[in-house]
């Protein structure tokens, strides 16, 4: 087994806003080893994006990360200076978003705007050097006519292209792991399969590591090896792709995955019942148990640690506390 | 299938915007939304309008509402030709053509009340006598999309987006209508939400025996949801058909490659992943000659550039494709 | 499908694995009822007018102060008949020209009157020269700009209509006005009134094309709702806030144009007196008596100066996409 590359404990990433504290993240520890793509899936509010948000050093006021580790190799994040920060993230982590449109610079040509992230982790490379790079990168991520893309504005590319610039981007400096959030949820199902396709790709050929932030559990089952669910901002499961699809555990897990319609059965469709937690309120005990179908008093009031169901797949539910614990 | 009773057909309908510069003079460039679509929509059924972004099924469904108005063609509901009909008249339809849609938070008014929300259609068609009519009738209806009445007074920021969708349902409900055009009615919400307004909407539908226009992106979605489905690819028809029978074997290509690109929710499934759509979808300025679908379709070949295909109907399903898949 | 099996298992699973620990069906729902009950009190509040005023005093004090002052200047102007013994038009000869003392707090005029009772007496017209016009020039272009933004057809006419106003110089088409109508009070309103409008009409109108894209427009529409009815039900209460900002904004203008009018001896009319006026007949006496000027000019200062602290505010409170 591979050493763990991006290793989160107990991550804690509070917003103090008007109305009051949400813990949007509280107290995530998840790892991705080398090489491996991992999933980390949940409705909106679970707190998935602000994860890959705070691993990146991009929350935005009133946003704080309060407490815990983030080790990227070894190394806490957090503890480092400014300086030694910004040589890893970009360079060894990079990350892409859902809408390429916002990360892109309407002004500029997307060559340039791809040349200067690569000038800025390689100070001695020369500028054509760099311009030859970038083609070569448009060229690897599939976008045809590469040096005429090379000096095209973001507004004249489709969506898809754009998801393409952001991907060559974000490898352009051949890093280490690259963190996905929701990749290809503003996407057409056509170029959606593509865009996971060359993501797949480019992973195998180069080894990278892949942080996949997704609501799509089809993304999760088709991209993934091993997967987190997270629900108001804890991890509720986790375990290997196969493990989880094969004997989900967490009544969340099970609900929202009877909650998909696919393309085979027409049975009726299975409902969670109720919405989102309010984060500013979040309910004594477990966080699921208003909506679990499966809840009993204890439920109501004391949270469940991660017991493991199975070797390797942690759940966050007391109906598995008998099979073990952390 | 001929014998059932069609409630709203279309004919050739068509729209096309003309390009204007930053001088508003028009320029000679048009964009083709939808061209000629031909359509039926049986009483009682769900036909979903599947297809990618800037195929023309948000239009085509709008056009049917005519909130645009179409450039050419024609529109028939019960019979009657509405695309003729005076503001007036189209007032009067409203009472049976009802939409609901996609952005739980646009679609309300952020500045009234629930009871006002709700309330809009009936005191615009002067349907009940007096405010406190009004307010049951309203109240009945919170009742039967799952909303609590006491939330009467609330404004839409104070409810979750699946709430608000609710909302919109019941807005869409208080005419009873006959026909509703659902534009893209879960694809903003939440997985958990999505199944809830997904079943919301079919035990409506057979409660008042309603007719659903169901446009959608989501493949998994149309095949929950839908009795038959309308593949579109810029602009066109590609294919039409029952919906189990076109998941089994689509004909057109493009229905293939469609149903193919979704992603599994089966994990062993992964290897069994056949070829990806390559290329990306042409502009609606310049369509294509011939079969629009022809610069992505692998088996396309020297007609599918000169002849546009005609819609022909196989095996009880309509398809328009020089070379349809399975034959 | 797979998952569907995996569920029945888990339910299956679940069934024998932990009976004991479960509630019935009563004991469930009364349990999530206490929590969804608990819920309700932290759902999110409207951020209702008051509570965006509220906030506003509370993150911006210039603003809150601004408020403050015009409070107090509007109560002393709407009351300066208890604040003051004098008369403002009582002339007194033996007392003019008189500098700031303890029986004239402002100093008198060259006709000795005294100063701070007839700037909170002309406090009166200068208050009325911004809100009546403002309100009535506002009317209108809120109208027009509707109008213009929603019925597409006349939007050209309006437009251009509004385009022409612009070009000529405020102060001009006022004084045109003024000429020809007659110098007196509800004259500067008409006259302001007629120069103000466009521009209320070109916010109202971009906003308006903005809302009438929205989906609650379209719903109306789908409803069939009439497009008057749209208008006034959809349109303007989503306008509401910018107004009530360009609504402060737009009093200082009327008042500094009245005070240019009346500098210029077309706007009001002795023995009346309004701030413009008494700066306008001060100007003779700047060097010897000063205070004639100065106490005049504070007063016009204050006044607009706060009503823009104000209105910046507001726009801030109230519509935080307007924020530089």
């Amino acid at each position: 087994m591979e050493e763990k590359m991006l290793d989160i404990e107990n991550l804690k990433t509070t917003f103090y806003t008007r109305e009051g504290q949400v813990h949007a993240v509280d107290g995530v520890s998840l790892h991705i080893r080398g090489g491996e793509s991992v999933g980390i899936v949940g409705e909106s509010g679970c707190g998935k994006s602000m994860t890959a948000m705070s691993v990146m050093g991009l929350l935005k006021k009133p946003g704080k990360v309060d407490g815990g580790q983030i080790l990227f190799e070894g190394r806490d994040l957090r503890a480092m200076t400014p300086v030694e920060r910004r040589k890893i993230l970009g360079n060894q982590i990079s990350m892409i978003f859902q809408e390429p449109m916002t990360s892109l610079n309407p002004v500029t040509t997307v060559g340039k705007q791809v040349r200067e992230a690569l000038l800025l982790h390689n100070r001695e490379m020369t500028r054509a050097e760099a311009k030859r790079q970038v083609i070569q990168a448009f060229e690897l991520v599939g976008i045809p006519d590469a040096s005429k893309r090379y000096g095209e504005y973001p507004h004249q590319l489709s969506g898809g292209l754009r998801q393409r610039v952001m991907i060559a981007m974000a490898m352009a400096c051949g890093p280490r792991l690259l963190i996905a959030d929701e990749p290809t949820t503003a996407l057409d199902v056509t170029i959606e399969a593509q865009i996971l396709h060359l993501m797949k790709q480019l992973q195998e050929e180069k080894g990278t590591a892949v942080m996949m932030i997704t609501h799509n559990l089809g993304v999760v089952a088709q991209f993934c090896t091993r997967l987190y669910v997270m629900y108001a901002g804890k991890v509720m499961e986790s375990g290997t792709v196969k493990e989880i699809f094969g004997h989900v555990c967490h009544p969340y897990t099970d609900g929202l995955m009877r909650s998909v319609p696919d393309m085979e059965s027409r049975e009726r469709l299975y409902n969670i019942r109720g919405m989102v937690p309010n984060m500013l309120h979040l309910p004594k005990g477990c966080r699921f148990c208003p909506r679990c179908q499966y809840s009993g008093p204890r439920c109501f009031e004391e949270e469940p640690e991660l017991y493991e169901a199975a070797p390797g797949h942690f759940v966050r539910c007391f109906l598995f506390e008998s099979e073990g614990r952390r | 299938m001929s014998e059932r009773e069609v409630l709203l057909s279309t004919r050739n309908l068509t729209k096309e915007y003309q390009l204007k510069n930053s001088f508003g003079v028009r320029k000679k460039q048009v964009v083709h939304a939808v061209s000629g679509v031909s359509l039926e929509i049986y009483k009682g059924e769900t036909l979903s309008l599947v297809g990618e972004s800037g195929c023309g099924k948000s239009t085509l469904g709008r056009m049917m509402m005519r909130l645009i108005e179409p450039t050419d063609g024609h529109i028939l509901f019960e019979g009657k030709d509405i695309t003729a009909f005076s503001e007036k008249q189209m007032n009067e339809m409203y009472k049976k053509i009802q939409m609901i849609f996609q952005d739980p938070y646009a679609s309300l008014d952020p500045r009234m009340k629930v009871r006002n929300l709700i309330g809009e259609p009936l005191v615009t068609h002067r349907l009940y006598p007096t405010r406190e009519a009004t307010t049951e009738r309203v109240k009945e209806l919170m009742h039967m999309v799952g909303i609590r009445p006491e939330f009467l007074d609330r404004y839409p920021h104070q409810f979750s987006g699946g709430q608000r969708q609710r909302i919109g349902i019941a807005r869409a409900l208080a005419l009873n209508p006959k026909l509703i055009v659902c534009d893209e009615p879960v694809s903003a919400l939440d997985v958990s939400i999505q199944s809830q307004i997904l079943n919301l909407l079919k035990d409506l539908q057979q409660e008042f025996d309603l007719t659903y226009l169901f446009i959608s992106h989501d493949l998994g979605v149309v095949h929950y949801i839908s009795d038959r489905i309308c593949v579109m690819f810029l602009g066109k028809v590609c294919e039409i058909g029952e919906t189990e029978e076109i998941y089994r074997s689509p004909m057109h290509p493009y229905t293939r490659f469609l149903l193919q690109a979704v992603p599994s929710m089966d994990p062993k499934k992964r290897q069994k992943r056949e070829q990806i759509l390559t290329g990306e979808i042409p502009s609606a300025v310049n369509p294509p000659s011939g079969c629009r679908f022809r610069t992505r379709c692998p088996y396309g070949r020297e007609v599918c550039g000169e002849r546009e295909p005609e819609m022909r109907e196989i095996e009880g399903r309509k398809v328009a494709c020089h070379f349809p898949l399975g034959l | 499908m797979a998952t569907f099996e995996q569920a029945a298992s888990l339910a299956a699973r679940l069934a024998v694995d932990s009976v004991k620990e479960r509630f019935s069906p009563e004991e469930r729902l009364e349990a999530i009822r206490k929590v969804e009950e608990e819920e309700l009190d932290y759902m999110p509040q409207p951020d209702t007018l008051k509570v965006k005023l509220l906030n506003m005093c509370r993150e911006n004090k210039v603003a809150a102060a601004s408020a403050v002052i015009l409070i107090i200047m509007a109560l002393a102007i709407i009351f300066a008949h208890k604040l003051t013994a004098y008369d403002p038009n009582a002339i007194n000869l033996m007392e003019r020209l008189l500098p700031p003392s303890r029986t004239h707090w402002c100093g008198t005029d060259e006709l000795g009157r005294d100063i701070f009772t007839r700037i909170l007496y002309g406090g009166r017209v200068s208050l009325l020269v911004g809100v009546i016009p403002t309100s009535i020039s506002m009317f209108i272009g809120i109208i027009m700009g509707m109008i213009s933004g929603y019925i597409r057809r006349l939007d050209g006419v309006i437009m251009r209509l509004a385009d022409i106003v612009l070009a000529f110089p405020s102060i001009v088409l006022a004084m045109v006005v003024m000429y020809t109508l007659g110098a007196t009070t509800s004259n500067i309103f008409i006259a302001l009134s007629m120069v103000g409008w466009a521009g209320t009409a070109r916010i109202v109108r971009s906003q308006t094309l903005s809302l009438r894209e929205k989906e609650f427009v379209e719903a109306a529409r789908g409803m069939g709702v009439k497009k008057w009815t749209i208008m006034f039900r959809h349109i303007l209460p989503n306008c509401l806030p910018s107004l009530i900002v360009l609504f402060t904004l737009n009093i200082p203008d009327a008042i500094l144009s009245e005070a240019n009018l009346s500098f210029l001896g077309v706007g009001t009319q002795p023995p009346d007196s309004s701030w413009g006026l008494m700066v306008s007949q001060a100007k003779l006496f700047a060097e010897s008596s000063p205070w004639m000027l100065i106490f005049p000019s504070l007063a016009i200062l204050i006044m607009v100066l706060a009503l823009n602290f104000l209105g910046d505010g507001l726009r801030d409170a109230v519509d935080p996409h307007m924020k530089k």
